[in-house]
């Protein structure tokens, strides 16, 4: 399937008897906004951490952009153009916003050390250029006059926007958002539902997997659902299915809607 | 100034090129190692070794020299930087005693823990030195500066974020140790230099040691704070030599005067004298300034 960006099988992965995600099947197409919903501990997470390869699954194939990407690493997925936020922030505490968002840049530099020891022009051009494509980024999302503080030290549904800036710049392929509107206020998600929408028609052909909590969030952004629980997928579909699915009603929107 | 005070500056600086090496690896990339003074006596004892037996000039044996540690940091690299920090910091400290026990072993070209003295005199070694320290001060600094600094720092505070962005953290570690064990390195030819005699003993584990302390005194991430304590920490203990306590000089409580500085340390502040901050001329001016507000009110209160 050339027009999908993330397709994997069977995936599976345990932790010593726990399962915590058992046989999923996705594929996200390039360019569609893709949700996983589900209660704690349904292996969402998981699911975001075998996509990046932090953990290497114990069962099922994955691959990205048509290319199969089991034996690839952490390292080797984000520069094929997977970028993702974490649920629990984790921002470099030691540097600036601004400097947070240039490192995803800072693989690819094309000058060596003593250049950079030395000053050397081809140096100062290409710091030059990481800054603003960093500065831009940080516009895009309001960030701006934050440039200079440290990114630990900002208020938390900041250091939340930090962390999408940090996942975008890059320009990802798929970028994968763990919970973007965890611990924000109603007014700020929306601010996120827009914003989310802007980047998608700013950057061409990007897709996005969002996990969420927030179903006025998720119905209103995503094209396509997952819904796990326990480590399955207990339903799947449009918006619009999903909330007419009585197993999920049952097992996620709570009992109060039956 | 007398050839005393100059040596002590110079002791000084090259305690400010072993701390830079520290520096690079410890709060740049956030790895710990107790072996540094290791590389300090592989530089050293190549360099001169091999600069008496071969005829050759100290500038190219020291090239040498440089290149042999920056093999053998390679070397322990390797295995080593893909296991977890706290291995790191095991494996560089065995490295360390084993080099001590290897120039003693190798007695026929070392002359063992009597220690190594044909070492050539070099003129202006004041000179020498001060230029050095402050090349290697601005690498470092310039180091931090890049998209390297950037890389380590990212790879230290979370180096399973820093991966998830395309940073080659293990190739990053290695390059690191080499650059910081020649550097190391430099320190310990420079140190031969000035001493014109290097025993296994100079370049021991409590070498290693001292340059963390160091670097942990001036802060857990700023330069300035780490070359100002290298410095100063290296400086005081040799002026109050001349001091008596208990009828001992105060030199022979300098372990025990590091212990106290350590513990306050750790105690009021957690990162160091300067924690993350750099120290510079507006900092500087803030202080003064605030240092006269101060003075001026208590002057107001005296009228
Ligand atoms: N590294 C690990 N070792 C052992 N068990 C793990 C590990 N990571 C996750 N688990 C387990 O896997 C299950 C799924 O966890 P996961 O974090 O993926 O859930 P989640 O759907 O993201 O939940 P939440 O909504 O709370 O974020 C949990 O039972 C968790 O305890
Ligand atoms: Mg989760």
């Amino acid at each position: 399937m050339t027009d999908a960006i993330l397709s994997c099988s069977g995936i599976s992965m345990d932790f010593g008897g726990v399962k915590a995600v058992d046989d999923f099947n996705a594929v996200i197409g390039k360019g569609e906004t893709v949700g996983i919903i589900g209660p704690n501990g349904a292996g969402k997470t998981t699911i975001f951490n075998v996509f990046s390869r932090i953990y290497i699954q114990t069962a099922g194939t994955l691959a990205f952009n048509g290319e199969s990407v089991d034996h690839v690493d952490q390292v080797g997925m984000a520069r094929r153009g997977l970028s993702r936020t974490f649920q629990n922030i984790r921002l470099f505490s030691g540097l600036t916003v601004l400097d947070n968002v240039k490192v995803p840049l800072d693989y690819k530099g094309e000058y060596t050390m003593a250049e950079a020891v030395f000053h050397l022009p081809r140096r100062n051009r290409m710091e030059k250029a990481v800054a603003e494509k960093a500065m831009q980024t940080l516009e895009l999302l309001d960030l701006a006059k934050y440039a200079d503080s440290s990114a630990t030290a900002l208020p938390y549904g900041l250091q939340r926007r930090v962390e999408i800036a940090r996942a975008l710049v890059s320009e990802p392929k798929l970028l994968m958002l763990d919970e973007p509107a965890a611990g924000l206020n109603p007014e700020e998600v929306l601010q996120l539902v827009d914003f989310l929408k802007e980047i998608k028609s700013k950057f061409e052909g990007i897709a996005l997997l969002v996990i969420e909590h927030r179903m006025d969030l998720i119905m209103n952004l995503c094209e396509f659902l997952y819904v796990q629980n326990f480590g399955r997928t207990i339903a799947k579909g449009t918006p619009a299915e999903i909330q007419e699915d009585d197993a999920v009603l049952a097992a996620y929107l709570g009992e109060e809607n039956i | 100034m007398n050839s005393y005070q100059l040596g002590l500056i110079m002791n000084s600086c090259i305690s400010v090129i072993q701390v830079m090496g520290v520096f690079i690896i410890t709060s740049l990339a956030g790895m710990f190692s107790l072996g540094q003074a290791s590389f300090m006596a592989i530089s050293a004892y190549f360099t001169f070794i091999l600069a008496r037996s071969l005829d050759l000039p100290i500038i190219l044996t020291a090239i040498v020299g440089l290149g042999i540690s920056a093999l053998c940091a390679f070397i322990i690299a390797i295995p080593t930087l893909k296991l977890r920090k706290d291995y790191f910091a095991l494996i560089t400290m065995g490295f360390g005693e084993m080099i001590s026990a290897i120039v003693v072993m190798c007695e026929k070209y070392t002359n063992g823990s009597i220690g190594y003295s044909r070492i050539p005199k070099v003129e202006h070694i004041f000179w020498l030195i001060l230029a050095i320290t402050a090349f290697v001060v601005y690498f470092a600094w310039a180091l931090k500066r890049s998209r390297f600094g950037r890389m380590c720092i990212a790879l230290k505070t979370d180096e399973t974020a820093a991966k998830s962005f395309g940073i080659d953290t293990y190739r990053l570690k290695i390059k690191v140790f080499i650059i910081a064990s020649c550097i190391s390195g430099l320190a310990g030819i420079l140190y031969g230099l000035k001493n014109r005699v290097i025993t296994p003993d100079g370049f021991s584990w409590n070498l290693s040691a001292e340059m963390q302390i160091f670097l942990f005194f001036g802060g857990t991430n700023s330069l300035t704070g780490a070359v100002l304590s290298a410095f100063l920490l290296k400086l005081l203990p040799e002026m109050f030599r001349s001091l008596e306590l208990f009828g001992q000089s105060l030199q022979v409580y300098r372990t025990a005067f590091y212990c106290v500085l350590i513990l306050l340390v750790i105690n009021f502040r957690p990162n160091g004298i300067l924690g993350e901050k750099e120290f510079s001329i507006t900092t500087v001016r803030r202080w003064v300034s605030r240092l006269l507000g101060r003075k001026k009110a208590e002057g107001g209160q005296d009228d």
